[in-house]
C-alpha cells in the first residue's frame, strides 16, 4: 500500500435524496489537501448537489462527510459553523450571489460580520481585492457596476476573505466570455499555488478541468463512474461515458477527435427511477445484457485510476483505434487537425 | 460564381439610451453564399445579436440603421415594408434562439404553434399542415412525431426544445436559418447532435447558416467560414481552415489563447489585458489598441481600415498588414508569426 498524504476531505457513501429523486446516490471522493479536484458530468448528474452538500446547504440524507477529521454531517451549531469557515464557495452566478445593495467594500467585510470576526484579524477590502487583480477603486462600487469577470473576482475575494482550506467552485467560468475565463482560472491556478488552496471544481467543461485539475472524477446519473489523474482521464479514459463526453467537446481547429461514435445519444434519464444494472447503459454503444443486469463497481484500472464498466477494456481499445483514425461526418479534412491554410501574402 | 444569398453592405446601427449613442455596429460588410456556415465570433457586447436582429428587421424601438443595406436573395430587405418584411420571416430567413423556452410560447401545443406559422404563410389544408409539421418533428429527430405535436414546451427536455426550434425554423423551408448561440445553453453531448443536426440540414437541404457563436470552438466544428467581430465591427474574416491555424488580427489570436484545448492541456491562458470598450467611449483609433500586445503609434490616431494581406480574400483590420505603414517591430513579429505558419 503506497503513502497518500491524508485527504482534507473525504466523503464516504453520501447519498442526497429529495423525496424519490436520488441526486446523489451513494459516492466516495478523497480530496487531498493543496489538489484540484475536478467533478465533471452533464446537468442533472448530482454534480452540485455534491457541492451544496459539502457546504452544508443541502440535507445528506446518508453516508458521512470528514473535513478536518470531523464527520461535519453530524456536527450542530457552533461547531460546525467554526469548521464552516474553513471551506467556501464560489458560486456559479457572480450576480445573483452578490447583493445588488451593497457596495463592493461591505460585501468584502460581510464574511468577517457573519462569523463575527475580531476587527484586527480582517483583512481589508483592497488587500482582498488585490488577492484576485482587481484595482481597489472598485470597493466603491455596486455589484451591477462590475463586469462579469469582475463580479466573478469579487466573488472569489469573498471566499477567501476567510482563509479556507477548502473552496468548492460551481462552475467558475460559467457566462464568462474567454478572455475572462481565462483569467479566472489562472488566479485559481495561482491561489492553489500562493496560498495552498485545495479545490473542488464543479463544471460540464472538461477542458477547463484540462487546465486546471490535478484529479477528474466523472460523474453519472448520481455515481460516480471514473476517477483518475487528469492526465489519466484526457489521454487513457476507461467509461466509455467518460470518452463521450471528451468526443463531444468542440475543440478550436480539431473536428472529432475522437469520433462521434461514442457521444452518447439521447438524455440522461429521469433520477428519480434510474435504470437498472449500469445507470449509463441506455445510452451506452456499448451495452451488453449484462450491463442491465449487474450494475459495475468502480475497479482499479491503473494506479489511482478507477473507473465502473464491466467492459472498459473493450471501451478503452476502441477509443484507441478511433483516436489513430480521427474522422468525423463534420469532417472536411480526413486529417484530424485541420488543414494548414492556402495563405499566401500579397506581394 | 454567383451572387451570395445574404449581403450585408456597410451596415451601421446606433442604439439611443436617453442622451447617450452607442454605435451598436459600424461598417459591417459580409456575405452569407448558398449552403454555407457562416460563423459570427465575439465576446459578448461585439454586436452578434445587433447584426442577428437587424438583419430580421427585430431591432428594439431605441435602435436604428443608420447607414448599409441588407440584400437578401437580391432584394434590398432595409426598403421592403413592414408586411413584406413579415411574409419573409419564417418562410425565407427564419431563426433559432440561444433559450428556447423563452421563445416558445408555453400556452399552446407545439402543434399549434408550428400551425401559427403555417398559417401566416402558405394555403393548405389542415391534414396537409400536420402532416408536414410531423414530418419537420421527424427531421430533427423528434421520435412519435405526430403525437408529440400535442405536447406544450415544458413536457420536452432541453435538448428536444432546441429540437422543436430547429423544427420550426426549418418548418417552411428557408433559404437562410440564423442561429444565435443554438447551443450554448445545452450540455456538451447535447450540443454535439445539434450541431450535427444543423449540418445534416444544411446538406441534405441546403439550407445556408448564419451561426452566431462566443465559442470558437463550436464555431471550428461547423463552419466553413468565420468573421471575427470587435466593439461593432469586423476585425477578421477566413475560412475556418486558415482563420482558426493562422490568425491574423492580434484579438484572433488573443481570443484563441484563451480558450482551453485538450492539446495544450495545462499551458497557460493567455487572457486579454483591460475590457471591451464602452460603446459609448470608442476609442478614436483601432478599437482594440488599448489591450493589443502589438501596438504601435500609427494604431492610435486613426482606425485601420480593412485590408487584403492574403490572396485568399480573406480581410484583416489591422495597420501591421498595411503595406504603406512602416512595420515597427512588433507589426514585424506579428506579421511573421501569422502569415508563415
Amino acid at each position: 500500500m503506497e503513502m497518500h498524504p491524508a485527504p482534507v476531505l473525504s466523503i464516504q457513501n453520501l447519498k442526497v435524496h429529495f423525496g424519490s429523486v436520488r441526486a446523489v446516490d451513494g459516492i466516495d471522493m478523497d480530496i487531498v489537501k493543496g489538489e484540484v479536484m475536478g467533478l465533471v458530468g452533464e446537468s442533472g448528474s448530482g454534480k452540485t448537489t455534491i457541492g451544496r452538500a459539502i457546504i452544508g446547504l443541502t440535507a445528506v440524507t446518508e453516508g458521512s462527510i470528514e473535513f478536518g477529521g470531523r464527520d461535519i454531517t453530524r456536527l450542530g451549531g457552533h461547531e460546525r459553523r467554526t469548521l464552516r469557515r474553513r471551506m467556501q464557495m464560489i458560486f456559479q452566478d457572480p450576480y445573483s450571489s452578490l447583493s445588488p445593495r451593497m457596495r463592493v467594500s461591505r460585501l468584502l467585510a460581510e464574511p468577517y460580520t457573519i462569523h463575527r470576526i475580531a476587527k484586527s484579524d480582517r483583512r481589508s477590502a483592497t488587500e482582498l481585492l488585490e488577492t484576485v487583480g482587481l484595482s481597489h477603486d472598485l470597493a466603491g462600487k455596486y455589484p451591477h457596476e462590475l463586469s462579469g469577470g469582475q463580479a466573478r473576482r469579487v466573488g472569489i475575494a469573498r471566499a477567501l476573505a476567510l482563509s479556507p482550506d477548502l473552496v468548492v467552485a460551481d462552475e467558475p467560468t460559467a457566462g464568462l466570455d474567454a478572455s475572462a475565463s481565462a483569467s479566472a482560472l489562472n488566479l485559481m491556478k495561482s491561489l492553489r499555488d500562493t496560498l495552498g488552496l485545495t479545490y473542488l471544481i464543479i463544471t460540464h467543461n472538461l477542458n477547463v478541468l484540462g487546465y486546471v485539475a490535478d484529479q477528474i472524477s466523472v460523474m453519472y446519473l448520481g455515481k460516480i463512474v471514473e476517477v483518475g489523474p487528469v492526465g489519466a482521464i484526457f489521454d487513457r479514459p476507461a467509461h466509455p461515458y467518460s470518452i463521450g463526453l471528451l468526443s463531444s467537446i468542440p475543440e478550436v481547429g480539431q473536428r472529432g477527435l475522437i469520433g462521434r461514435k461514442f457521444v452518447p445519444r439521447g438524455e440522461m434519464p429521469s433520477p428519480s427511477d434510474p435504470p437498472s444494472g449500469c445507470r449509463f447503459h441506455p445510452r451506452c454503444q456499448l451495452a451488453k445484457p449484462k450491463c442491465s443486469e449487474v450494475e459495475p463497481a468502480l475497479e482499479a484500472i491503473e494506479q489511482q485510476h478507477v473507473a465502473a464498466c464491466h467492459f472498459w477494456q473493450e471501451a478503452r481499445a476502441i477509443a484507441e483505434s478511433a483516436r489513430e483514425e480521427p474522422s468525423s461526418k463534420l469532417a472536411t479534412t480526413s486529417q484530424g487537425d485541420l488543414q494548414p491554410p492556402n495563405r499566401e501574402a500579397v506581394p | 460564381m454567383t451572387s451570395p444569398l445574404l449581403r450585408v453592405d456597410g451596415l451601421s446601427v446606433v442604439y439611443r439610451i436617453r442622451d447617450r449613442v452607442l454605435h451598436g455596429l459600424d461598417d459591417i460588410t459580409l456575405a452569407v453564399n448558398e449552403n454555407e456556415i457562416l460563423g459570427i465570433v465575439g465576446e459578448s457586447g461585439c454586436g452578434k445579436t445587433t447584426l442577428s436582429m437587424s438583419i430580421m428587421r427585430l431591432l428594439p424601438p431605441n435602435a436604428a440603421v443608420t447607414a448599409g443595406r441588407v440584400t437578401f436573395k437580391d432584394r434590398d430587405l432595409t426598403g421592403l415594408s413592414r408586411e413584406e418584411m413579415r411574409q419573409l420571416r419564417g418562410s425565407e430567413i427564419s431563426m433559432v434562439f440561444q433559450d428556447p423556452l423563452t421563445s416558445l410560447n408555453p400556452t399552446f401545443s407545439i402543434g399549434q404553434q408550428m400551425r401559427f406559422l403555417q398559417r401566416g404563410h402558405l394555403r393548405e389544408s389542415r391534414s396537409v399542415q400536420v402532416d408536414r409539421a410531423a414530418a419537420a418533428l421527424q427531421r430533427v429527430g423528434i421520435p412519435d412525431a405526430r403525437r408529440r405535436l400535442g405536447a406544450y414546451p415544458h413536457e420536452f427536455s432541453g435538448g428536444m426544445r432546441q429540437r422543436v426550434m430547429i423544427a420550426m425554423a426549418v418548418l417552411l423551408e428557408p433559404a437562410l436559418v440564423i442561429a444565435d448561440e443554438p447551443t450554448s445553453a445545452l450540455d456538451v453531448t447535447l450540443q454535439a447532435e445539434i450541431l450535427e443536426l444543423l449540418d445534416d440540414l444544411r446538406r441534405s437541404r441546403g439550407t445556408s447558416i448564419l451561426f452566431v457563436s462566443h465559442d470558437l470552438g463550436v464555431i471550428s466544428q461547423i463552419c466553413d467560414r468565420v468573421v471575427v467581430m470587435y466593439a461593432g465591427r469586423v476585425v477578421e474574416t477566413g475560412s475556418v481552415q486558415s482563420l482558426f491555424a493562422c490568425p491574423l488580427h492580434p484579438y484572433t489570436r488573443a481570443l484563441l489563447g484563451a480558450v482551453p484545448s485538450r492539446r495544450h492541456r495545462g499551458r497557460p491562458l493567455e487572457s486579454i489585458p483591460g475590457r471591451v470598450p464602452s460603446l459609448s467611449e470608442l476609442p478614436i483609433g483601432c478599437k482594440f489598441a488599448d489591450r493589443c500586445g502589438y501596438v504601435d503609434a500609427v494604431c492610435l490616431p486613426r482606425e485601420p481600415d480593412l485590408l487584403q494581406p492574403t490572396t485568399g480574400g480573406d480581410v484583416v483590420r489591422c495597420y501591421a498588414y498595411d503595406p504603406s505603414v512602416s512595420r515597427s517591430a512588433s507589426f514585424a513579429e506579428l506579421v511573421d508569426a501569422s502569415l508563415v505558419c
